[in-house]
């Protein structure tokens, strides 16, 4: 699990592209800093003195990180779950046959977040900002039933341990506006969706970045300015073990570093801007490695499964495979891949751990780099226009490209068919594209565009590996993208005060799958059917 | 009058008790005066009877008498049947004393049916196709103390009155009250195609299947509320529109609001409901608030096209996905009416007619809705009137391509849809228009004065007629030997009427019959 100064957004709201591109420093430091503004691709901070100048610095600017900007709205099996802090509710609409209905939840009910539950049921919570708590909405055949659990106040954000059992409520700084310094958001909430044991507060280290649970969820750990902070969930009750330095330098800027944890929780792995080095702090023993490669690193991907990581490193060209745990004990036993003749600054690796992607966004390119982790090779995909971020299916046949805006277009996206090695299909955008989903069964994508000036917001659905591509235009500005796979439908939330959805179809039916928009949930809600008790 | 001229003539040879008719002179406003295809209804609520006047040859006049309820509230017709909504004897004191009721007459037969009501009601509501009414408390005219206007009492017409008809429903309220009654047309459902009531209160929409209200549990109605309960603001309806489709759909405009409604009556969920659709509900903001809305074909689809006179634009709304194409208009045109079946489409899209802008150069406008060059719509063209249209009659088959445009000055065109040409006619005064049934001709008259005039509506060649006696209505009505007479009312003393033959109408050949509101008394 890669945790680093990416932007991390509450569950459900799909990122926005224009403020993530902007990753000069961290981003939990520039939310603290002030807003971005972004018009000429040249990072600034609001108060308009540019981070970095070109006269100066010749080297290419930093690698822009976006791809965590496009995260999965709050969708569970069937449903989509929208909250409305206003009226005090939770919409759940019934993604396959759109009925939609209303649950009062607490005071602010805002940040909603999909719990891992068994087919049978379908499980969201809530954070009520107002009435500082959480409301854990659970759907099954016989009806909806909701739980309130105590948190802390401020809580913005939520984890979910992978068998569901436990979740925690913490305060992402990024999420607060012009929070002073005297703010740490230390105080994190665990709560046992079981209710065998009483929601918990607990305080780590100063301005967590990330949390997260091992994967047998028996241990959580926050990743902070201070270091790892370590939480046992098991015993009477959750509590801090340990908190686990990552660096020697007690001044060292945190938002110059991404870290990433193990899924077992054993081990983190450290990149820092302009450093050679990839450091690696044992969660268990305190013990520190440091991994050198040949040149400063600029970006750091871990497998889902935690059996390797890959650095990048730009200048020279090259990509570094290194083993988990195993380069622990052998910080040179690695592998390296040269990309003869291409910059590369980005690396994503797929899902399902056989190959990565290496690109770079920090200069015009038109091509990526699809490597074989198992073989070491690699071979280059070619593309139409300049890449901005690449996301891959996660059985790595296909992935879509998002591109830089042209002189005639505000954005492009290509669908390219990456095991087989077909060439990409470009498509060009009436609007900046703002995000995308990728459906599990990896044969559909979903990409939005948003132009408020021109009024222009639409979605386009890719077929793959037919590379066919439909537009959806849009009542609305979209707001959030997904895929509610028990229904086989993609969904897109729109900025409405009312509240509107739109579902496409996403069944194989030969041509554009149907679209149907709600609009008015609280309404749809308010519907009542004499025959119905 | 009457009272005076029976009295001296019945003088010697009345005696005891004489019905209440005779102790006041006729009251015209109590007198309704309804055309109906072949007859002219007299509602003489002081004798509790309608006077059906039913034309013959040579200008006579037959006169039948139909026992109505006493203290009539409303009396309508839809041309083929008389309705009259009655309060009965209030207070009830005894039980000869007569119930509030619905009396229905046929107009062929005069045969009447009477469905006794629980209660007195103001409102009624005609099913344009013939099968229902729906009677209901008006919110204008109180009739008792205490009144549940959420009571809607649904009379089959094509069935007697029983125990199970007329059968009343309660909708269930959120503290509004019915405003406006609608029978939908024949709409596909899933369980089949069937008969809706849409009832608009001042804040929601109610829906009743009219399929299923005589069966023994019979389906209650499903109430579509049009505000959130997050704010105090209340939502109201100001018309609606349907679409037969997969699924059907109504359409909701809001006399306060941007948005129009629409309301997708989709499959429900099986074994969540007796009701066989769902409504799903979408909001669509069209800028302004909408003066009228229709749903149109466009080569794009289906669409709600929603008139939005602030903004001098018509708005098409996507039905599927909300999404709008905002259609610029040369005057704030506030009504339209589909004149597809008139002027004939070979892409099966629809042709709009645009009317009713405020300017007072607009006149009217058609709208192509068929697609080029990537819009869901094709043009707008403009007949400049040089005056504003403030009512656009229909003129029946065979002549449908025919509109009459009332201004509301002195004038009127007949709009040629087909050609696209509007003849105007000029008038003296304002100018009440009879459009013939048979479609040949329309009469102009103003109400109150004399003057009457027939227009072949193929020539448009206009025939003076002068009439001794104020005109109050004329009604182009059908013979049984196969002519049209034209029965003209006069509203003065006990009422009278000059009969003329509608096809040749000559004041040296019509007759005049005086004293009709005499006409069987005894």
């Amino acid at each position: 699990m890669r945790l680093d100064r990416r932007a991390w957004f509450a569950p459900g709201i799909l990122c926005l592209l224009v403020p993530l591109v902007h990753c000069g420093a961290s981003s939990d430091e520039a939310s603290a800093a002030g807003d971005y503004s972004y018009d000429t691709g040249t990072p600034r901070y609001d108060s308009g003195s540019p981070v970095s100048d070109a006269s100066i610095d010749t080297a290419p600017p930093p690698e822009r990180e976006v791809e965590s900007s496009y995260r999965s709205p709050v969708a569970t099996g069937r449903y989509v779950w929208v909250a409305n802090p206003n009226s005090g509710r939770v919409a759940y609409v019934d993604a396959t046959t759109l009925d939609v209905k209303v649950v009062e939840a607490g005071n602010g009910p805002t940040y909603l977040a999909a719990v891992p539950s068994p087919p049978d049921a379908d499980v969201a919570i809530v954070l009520n900002v107002l009435s500082d708590d959480a409301t854990m909405l659970r759907k099954t055949a016989s009806g909806l039933t909701a739980k309130t659990f105590k948190t802390h106040h401020g809580a913005n954000a939520w984890q979910m341990s992978p068998d569901g059992r436990w979740a925690i409520a913490w305060t992402d700084a990024k999420g607060v506006f012009k929070a002073d310094k005297t703010e740490g958001f230390q105080d994190l909430t665990v709560v046992d969706l079981t209710d065998k044991v009483p929601p918990t507060i607990l305080a780590v280290g100063y301005r967590p970045v990330a949390v997260g649970f091992t994967g047998d969820s028996q241990k959580a750990w926050a990743v902070t300015q201070d270091g790892v902070t370590k939480i046992e969930l098991l015993g009477a009750s959750p509590r801090v073990t340990k908190n686990v330095s990552i660096s020697d330098k007690p001044l060292e800027d945190p938002g110059t570093r991404d870290v990433s944890i193990t899924p077992d929780g054993s081990w983190a792995l450290i990149r820092r801007d302009g450093d050679s080095n990839i450091g690696l702090v044992s969660l268990v023993t305190d013990a520190r490695v440091s991994v050198a490669l040949s040149g400063p690193v600029t970006d750091l991907d871990l497998a889902e499964d935690g059996k390797r990581a890959i650095a990048v490193v730009r200048d020279k060209s090259e990509v570094a495979i290194l083993p988990l745990p195993e380069i622990a004990t052998k910080p040179t036993a690695f592998t390296t891949v040269t990309v003869t003749g291409e910059m590369i600054g980005s690396v994503s690796i797929a899902k399902n751990g056989l190959s990565a992607v290496l690109y770079t966004n920090a200069v015009p390119t038109e091509r990526f780099t699809v490597l074989d982790l198992a073989a070491g090779t690699y071979r280059i995909q070619k593309l139409y226009s300049p890449v901005l971020a690449v996301f891959p299916t996660e059985d790595a046949q296909s992935a879509i490209v998002l591109h830089e805006k042209t002189a005639a277009r505000p954005g492009a996206f290509s669908v390219v068919p990456i095991a087989a090695g077909l060439p990409a299909k470009i498509v060009g955008t009436d609007a900046k594209p703002l995000g995308v989903a990728l459906a599990p069964s990896n044969d559909r994508a979903v990409i939005t565009e948003r132009d408020d000036v021109r009024k222009i917001y639409g979605a386009y659905v890719a077929k793959m590996p037919s590379l066919a591509v439909d537009r959806y235009a849009l009542a609305s500005p979209p707001i959030a993208a997904g895929i509610v796979a028990g229904a086989k439908r993609a969904y897109i939330a729109q900025e409405h005060p009312e509240g509107r959805i739109t579902f496409i179809d996403l069944t194989d039916t030969g041509g554009a799958g149907r679209a149907r928009t709600l609009t008015g949930f609280e309404l749809s809600a308010r519907i009542v059917d004499g025959s119905k008790p | 009058m009457k009272h005076a001229i029976l009295t001296l003539a019945l003088a010697t040879v009345a005696c005891g008790g004489r019905p209440d008719v005779w102790e006041s002179a006729p009251n015209h406003s109590a007198t309704r005066v309804l055309g109906l295809a072949g007859s002219v209804a007299l509602i003489d609520d002081d004798a509790h009877r309608s006077i059906m006047l039913v034309p013959k040859a040579d200008q006579e006049l037959e006169r039948i008498t139909i026992p109505i309820g006493k203290n009539v509230i409303r009396a309508e017709t839809d041309r083929q049947r008389l309705f009259v909504l009655s309060t009965g004897v209030v207070p009830r004191r005894s039980e000869r004393d007569e119930k509030p009721s619905l009396t229905v007459v046929d107009g062929t037969t005069f045969a009447a049916k009477k469905f006794d009501l629980a209660a007195p009601r103001s409102g009624l509501a005609i099913d344009p196709a013939g099968k229902w009414a729906a009677v209901f408390a008006s919110s204008d005219v109180a009739t008792t103390f205490v009144e549940n206007p959420n009571e809607i009492v649904l009379v089959d017409l094509e069935a007697g009155p029983s125990a199970s008809n007329p059968v009343t429903t309660t909708l269930r309220s959120f503290g509004g009250k019915p405003q406006r009654v609608t029978f939908a047309p024949t709409l596909n459902l899933p369980e089949g195609p069937r008969r809706l009531l849409v009832v608009e209160t001042e804040q929601d929409v109610s829906i009743v299947d009219l399929d299923h209200v005589r069966d023994p549990v019979p389906r209650p109605e499903i109430t579509v509320r049009l505000t959130s309960g997050s704010d105090a603001r209340t939502l109201r309806p100001a018309g609606v529109t349907f679409h037969n489709g997969s699924p059907s759909r109504i359409g909701v405009r809001l006399a306060n609001d941007n948005n129009v409604i629409t309301l997708d009556l989709a499959p429900a969920a099986k074994g969540t409901t007796v009701h066989d659709f769902a409504p799903k509900i979408n909001l669509t903001d069209v800028g302004g608030v909408a003066s009228d809305i229709a749903f149109v074909q466009t080569d794009g689809g289906l669409r709600l096209a929603a008139l939005v006179p602030s903004l001098s634009s018509a708005i098409l709304v996507d039905t599927e996905t909300s999404v709008t194409t905002p259609v610029k208009l040369p005057a704030p045109y506030q009504r339209l009416s589909l004149i597809t079946d008139v002027v004939g489409s070979d892409t099966a899209t629809d042709t709009a007619l645009l009317w009713n802008a405020s300017t007072a150069t607009s006149g009217v406008a058609f709208w192509a809705l068929g697609k080029t060059s990537g819009q869901p719509y094709r043009s707008v063209e403009v007949i400049n009137l040089g005056s504003s249209v403030a009512a656009v009659r229909d003129v029946p088959k065979p002549r449908t391509e025919l509109k009459v445009l009332e201004t509301g000055g002195r004038g009127l065109f007949v709009l040629d849809l087909a050609s696209r040409t509007a003849a105007p006619l000029t008038t003296l005064g304002t100018a009440t228009v009879t459009i013939a049934p048979d479609a040949e001709r329309m009469w102009a008259f103003q109400a109150g004065e004399s003057k009457l005039s027939s227009v072949d509506l193929k020539k448009l060649h206009p025939v003076p007629l002068v009439i001794d006696r104020a005109i109050q209505s004329v009604h182009d009505v059908a013979r049984t030997d196969g002519g049209r007479s034209l029965i003209v009312i006069h509203a003065r003393g006990t009422y009278g009427a000059t009969v003329f033959d509608a096809r040749n109408p000559d004041t040296a050949f019509s007759r005049l019959h005086a004293g009709l509101l005499l006409e069987g008394l005894q």
